[in-house]
């Protein structure tokens, strides 16, 4: 329990961050998602994003899993829950991480 | 020697009674039911997220090799409308809330501004409904209402020039 809460802890001030980053610019929302604006953020803030992954792709994959084992108990169903989810987390963070590595320009 | 009957009974509400049958219950679990519905709902949409940006990468690909961000435009047209900001507009909502109840979580669960133990009377109300995150639990609800308002100015005003 303690790292899902100082997982949601840094996803709060992360998140609060890319809140902040979205609408608080000149422009609003209106002009946050403009490509060259995206560059910009993410040459500025990749690694901003890759620990906001890292953290959320922990968080969301071990509360579904708590919800799962909540909702019905059994050691082969809570393995096999625990197993599904690492794996969907693992998937989720290597899959944003490549997204992340080529919007930072260090993927080709 | 008689035999023992072992009757195994179901140790937790279930889906609908113990997330989504909340009415005629407490504020807290009214609070609980939503920090649920909104940790599965905002857990969904972010694996849908990755998902989503991973298909606009390759506008840096093309812009790598010189080319222009054609999918990045075409994307952005296609997110661009009511129905995908009021998408949008549910997430923000069930973000705000779900951050700002889970740090009451964290301090009820800490012993923070939960009651004191008292001698049980009648009505025989738990210490832990008395203290001060039942009032932080409308604070939070309040807070979740007005980033909400903040948001449809953005995604709907600002975005769409409504």
């Amino acid at each position: 329990m303690l790292l899902q809460y100082l997982t949601g802890a840094g996803i709060l001030v992360l998140g609060a961050s890319h809140f902040a980053l979205l609408t608080l610019i000149p422009g609003g929302f209106g002009s946050a998602l403009g490509f060259s604006e995206v560059q910009g953020v993410y040459l500025a803030y990749g690694l901003l994003f890759e620990l906001f992954l890292t953290l959320l792709s922990y968080h969301v994959f071990n509360g579904f899993r708590k919800v799962l084992v909540e909702l019905r108990q059994g050691k082969t169903y809570e393995m096999a829950v625990t197993w599904l989810v690492f794996l969907g987390g693992a998937a989720t963070f290597l899959w944003g991480t490549r997204t992340i590595l080529i919007f930072m320009g260090l993927f080709h | 020697m008689g035999q023992e009957i072992v009757v195994e009974k179901k140790n937790n509400a279930g889906l609908y009674r113990g997330w989504i049958k909340f009415w005629n219950r407490n504020f807290e679990r009214w609070l609980y039911a939503m920090h649920r519905i909104t940790g599965v709902g905002v857990g969904v949409y972010f694996v849908a997220h990755v998902w989503e940006t991973s298909n606009a990468a390759q506008a840096f690909l093309d812009v790598q090799n010189g080319l222009q961000p054609v999918v990045w435009t075409d994307l952005m047209s296609f997110l661009t409308n009511y129905a995908f900001h009021t998408g949008l507009l549910l997430v923000a909502g069930a973000a705000v809330f779900h951050s700002l109840n889970g740090v009451r979580l964290v301090m009820a669960e800490q012993g923070w501004l939960i009651g004191k133990v008292t001698r049980p009377t009648y009505p025989f109300l738990p210490s832990s409904l008395r203290g001060g995150q039942r009032q932080l639990g409308v604070v939070i609800v309040i807070a979740s209402f007005i980033l909400l308002i903040f948001a449809f100015y953005q995604l709907f005003v600002v975005a769409l020039g409504l």
